[in-house]
């Protein structure tokens, strides 16, 4: 893989909330109002990612990190995923060189194998069903003898008044 | 008598009870229940927000690989973030408070929920905070 010693991508920081697991980082978008799911390579190449290291320089580290040999392509691959999720600053207007953009996941799992594949970057968006969370008092739409309007009084099913 | 025993045994309320059992502990021992068993029960732990105490079963166990038990997965991981971001958002009440010389107690939601092995297991909709009149 050509070198990519122009690109030195920079994390996003601002807007975003985080939450590390034993196992994986979790990130809340609060300008997308998304959250996704980082593993281990995925979230160890973003935390490298301090707009000065090269693809290069983030390969080096990932390989102390990890303790195991990184191929580029696989910093390319994570690269690829943080700039789709928005999670890199400028992602919008970032660049990736075609090299980064042709490495595909399913290409790296047939070199590597399904057993190595682990070690791939991997982020996923997360989502759920609505749950029913506890509240003392609702907004918006109410129900008669349900919980009692955050401001103002329950009319016709509806919050209303100060 | 054995039949409605084994009715019982069966009832989504029993399921759920063996599901939750223990989950809010520090360690809690691995759900042996059925595949079919845990999705019959996991729209009803997703609906009531225990999805997150769900996961914390299903995780240690042989179902942790299935489609019901990713769905748990899945709302474990939101109220994780969701318990983040309250966090975020009660720092910045009480900073704002103190600012003006107000000093708030916070209560309910939050402060039970601490009490569980992890934040964001016991969800919560809103910050109930109490100030001197």
């Amino acid at each position: 893989m050509k070198r990519q010693d122009h690109l030195t991508p920079k994390a996003r920081k601002d807007e975003l909330v985080i939450r590390e697991l034993s196992d994986e980082l979790l990130v809340y978008d609060l300008k997308l109002h998304q959250a996704h799911c980082l593993n281990q390579t995925a979230a160890a190449v973003w935390k490298l990612c301090d707009g000065k290291a090269t693809v290069r320089d983030i390969t080096n580290a990932l390989t102390n990190e990890l303790q195991m040999p990184v191929d580029e392509r696989i910093v390319a691959l994570a690269l690829k995923q943080l700039a789709k999720f928005h999670l890199l600053d400028g992602a919008d207007k970032l660049q990736l060189p075609p090299e980064i953009l042709r490495v595909s996941r399913r290409e790296m799992m047939r070199r590597m194998g399904v057993a190595a594949a682990v070690a791939l970057p991997l982020i996923i968006s997360i989502s759920a069903p609505t749950t029913v969370q506890a509240a003392s008092c609702v907004t918006g739409s109410c129900t008669a003898g349900g919980l009692p309007c955050c401001v103002g009084t329950c009319q016709s099913g509806i919050c209303v008044g100060n | 008598m054995r039949a409605a025993k084994a009715s019982l045994s069966k009832s989504n309320g029993m399921l759920i009870a063996t599901a939750l059992g223990s989950s809010w502990r520090e360690s809690s021992a691995p759900l042996s229940i059925s595949e079919e068993d845990l999705s019959r029960i996991v729209p009803l732990l997703l609906g009531s927000g225990a999805g997150a105490l769900g996961w914390r079963r299903v995780r240690c166990s042989d179902l942790k690989d299935t489609e019901a038990a990713r769905e748990l997965q899945q709302a474990y991981r939101l109220l994780m973030l969701q318990a983040e971001v309250h966090r975020l958002e009660i720092k910045r009440a009480f900073a704002l408070l103190r600012a003006t010389g107000i000093e708030p107690v916070l209560i309910k939601g939050w402060s039970v929920a601490r009490l569980y092995a992890e934040r964001g297991l016991r969800p919560y909709g809103d910050i109930d905070l109490i100030i001197r009149p």
